[in-house]
């Protein structure tokens, strides 16, 4: 045996105190998991449909626009913001020079309305080169096909809006648009494939799909205008690409005012004000839930300190160290937790996982963000986490006490007698 | 050879503004081997004497030496350290751990002996159940024993790491008369036996008489040292 067994009969000779401190230790943790679970998650969630809007990792847009104006359309007809032919070129020069990029996509997008005999649906349509990859993350087909990159008439409909103008795959379908000089066209486009979109539920419409000739043609845009050119980044340089980019288009005389560069993180910044106070809520109900927790810790060891006075005052004695002490008082709170953690680990994993299963109705206002059925999703990486606040904050809480009831001097346990 | 020396040992416990002597002008001389006792009545300065001698306390005057080291040279490792190798406790009120049974008791300082290997710890331990006879209560728990079988399973503890001295502080008084003699008889069977250092208190004049040496204390002085043998 080794001092730690002296630890071990010691928690489960006093079974019932330990449980009082576990329970707490239990809790911590079962509840730490599972709302840093709900809240990465929840995180997640907004990334991606962000992400999936947007398509991609930055946005650069003309300038004197807001995140908002781009991410909610308004439906504004005819105040269309883009970027100029020549501003466009030069974006590209820069983009093809630097490393950290993966692919870009230039983009136009505008309000239109979807018209099939007297139906009319109001959407956003964005034209984008159907060569390009990209864009077939956000939308999953369900029937016909993607974009032909040799056609410039075919749209991509979400199911809801085929469904709704009564459309199939192959039908013709009519756009209605103010151009930028705001005159009324209507073009005649092919409905290449349906399918679902995925999107914020903040936005007011779903995005219809098409060729950037397409768009040229709604908008009245000469060849080379853009709204806006959407850039993937290498994973994890996104912020440093946006601040290289920001920089370079300076030197070439273009400033913020006139292009501006914004991250995913930038954009989805006042989507993520919406459940920051949520999440706070939720640290603060956790920091309570931890600090209780050491002050139990702290109160166990100074009164196993007092009980054991006459123990620990004859390990003195027989030679033992005050660190030696110290060290049982710490592997006792060792074992509980470490017990304690695994129960709440396990009950916490069951519990994310069914409700991943099952998800999560959500209300107002987090269902705009998030969705009306939140799935909670299991990363075995809060895990660690979950670890590391437990762990440290028994470790941290038990060494003063520990030290402090170590400190006892034997010549006088033994005159107190036992 | 001495084992222990005490040269004017001078020991007061400041109480507020007042201070209390419990030793005064201590000088004595303890040879390797032998079985001595500190006899006095209630207050005399046995256990004081006795803590000095351990390590466990520090004299306020004077010099004590554990074989050829002076004791207020030793910092509080090295302190430790002595506790462990040189010295053995046993104690009036045994002083046993209640969560252990009667082997890991026995073990408890050869734990924190890293020369001592897990065979030799397991020969050392059955060696010395059985040399205090209680080798088939190994599994017992304190709780479960009589007291004299407790004070058996101290003697063993302080044994087992082989110390060149032995203290034992009113080793008999919570034990009848009986229980207490056996006791001090199993002391000087051991004595004997390994050539250990045994320095004991007592004011039972009974146990006092199966010393070698007796040193009389009164009011903190040696008042007078009787040979036995
Ligand atoms: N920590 C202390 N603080 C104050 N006075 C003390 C302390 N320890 C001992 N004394 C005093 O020192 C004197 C000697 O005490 P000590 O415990 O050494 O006597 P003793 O011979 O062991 O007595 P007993 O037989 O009752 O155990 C006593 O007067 C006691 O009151
Ligand atoms: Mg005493």
């Amino acid at each position: 045996m080794n001092i730690f067994k002296l630890s071990r009969k010691n928690v489960f000779e006093s079974w019932r105190r330990s449980m009082s401190l576990g329970t707490f230790i239990f809790l911590a943790t079962f509840l730490l998991l599972f709302f840093t679970s709900f809240i990465s998650t929840m995180q997640n969630d907004l990334n991606q449909a962000i992400s999936n809007s947007l398509s991609g990792d930055i946005q650069l847009r003309q300038g004197g626009t807001t995140e908002g104006d781009m991410l909610s359309l308004k439906g504004k007809w005819g105040q269309m913001a883009y970027l100029e032919q020549k501003t466009v070129a030069t974006i590209e020069t820069l983009l093809n020079e630097n490393d950290n990029m993966e692919s870009y996509t230039k983009r136009i997008r505008n309000d239109a309305m979807l018209s099939k005999g007297s139906t009319k649906q109001h959407s956003m349509v964005i034209g984008l080169d159907p060569s390009l990859e990209a864009y077939k993350k956000a939308f999953i087909l369900t029937e016909g096909s993607y974009l032909n990159p040799n056609r410039t008439d075919e749209v991509l409909l979400p199911k809801n809006y085929a469904d709704k103008l009564g459309v199939k795959v192959g039908d013709s379908v009519d756009l209605i648009a103010a151009t930028k000089d705001n005159k009324e066209v209507t073009v005649s486009f092919i409905v290449a494939g349906t399918g679902q979109v995925d999107r914020l539920a903040s936005f007011s419409f779903y995005p219809v799909y098409t060729s950037l000739q397409g768009s040229q043609a709604l908008t009245g845009f000469r060849a080379g205008e853009m709204t806006d050119i959407i850039v993937y980044a290498d994973k994890g340089k996104s912020d440093k690409l946006s601040n290289e980019l920001q920089a370079a288009l300076s030197t070439k005389g273009l400033d913020s005012n006139a292009v501006k560069v914004s991250t995913l993180s930038e954009m989805g910044g006042f989507l993520n004000s919406i459940i920051s106070i949520y999440v706070g809520i939720l640290y603060a109900f956790i920091g309570i839930l931890l600090v209780i927790m050491a002050i139990l810790i702290i109160n166990l060891i100074f009164m196993m300190g007092l009980e054991r006075r006459s123990e620990i005052g004859t390990l003195r004695a027989i030679g033992y160290s005050r660190n030696r002490i110290v060290m049982i008082f710490l592997g006792e709170i060792f074992i509980i937790t470490t017990i304690f953690f695994v129960i709440g680990l396990i009950i916490g994993i069951a519990l994310i996982l069914l409700l991943s299963q099952l998800g999560i109705p959500l209300g107002a206002p987090l269902d705009l963000v998030l969705g009306k059925v939140f799935n909670i999703q299991f990363d075995w990486s809060q895990v660690l986490m979950v670890f590391m606040i437990i762990y440290g904050f028994a470790l941290v809480s038990s060494l003063y006490p520990s030290i402090k009831s170590a400190s006892v001097k034997p010549a006088e346990t033994l005159r107190e007698g036992s | 050879m001495s084992t222990v020396i005490l040269q004017e040992v001078s020991k007061s416990y400041e109480l507020g503004r007042t201070s209390v002597p419990a030793l005064r002008g201590i000088d004595l001389e303890i040879q390797e081997g032998e079985f001595v006792t500190m006899a006095g009545a209630s207050g005399s300065g046995k256990s004081t004497l006795l803590n000095l001698i351990g390590c466990l306390d520090v004299p306020t005057t004077g010099e004590v030496w554990i074989g050829d080291t002076l004791v207020s040279d030793l910092d509080d490792k090295q302190l430790n350290e002595t506790r462990l190798r040189q010295i053995g406790f046993i104690f009036q009120s045994f002083n046993l751990i209640p969560v252990l049974n009667v082997y890991e008791n026995v073990e408890l300082p050869l734990l924190i002996m890293k020369e001592v290997s897990k065979k030799e710890r397991k020969k050392r331990i059955d060696y010395f159940l059985n040399a205090v006879g209680l080798s088939s209560f190994a599994d017992r728990k304190p709780s479960e024993l009589s007291g004299g079988q407790r004070q058996r399973v101290a003697v063993a503890r302080a044994l087992v790491t082989k110390p060149r001295i032995v203290l034992a502080d009113e080793p008999t008084a919570n034990l009848d008369s009986k229980t207490g003699i056996e006791i001090i008889e199993l002391m000087q069977q051991i004595n004997k036996r390994e050539k250990t250092t045994f320095i004991f208190s007592t004011h039972d004049p009974k146990v006092m008489q199966r010393a070698n040496r007796i040193f009389h204390l009164v009011d903190g002085k040696i008042e007078k040292v009787e040979n036995i043998r």
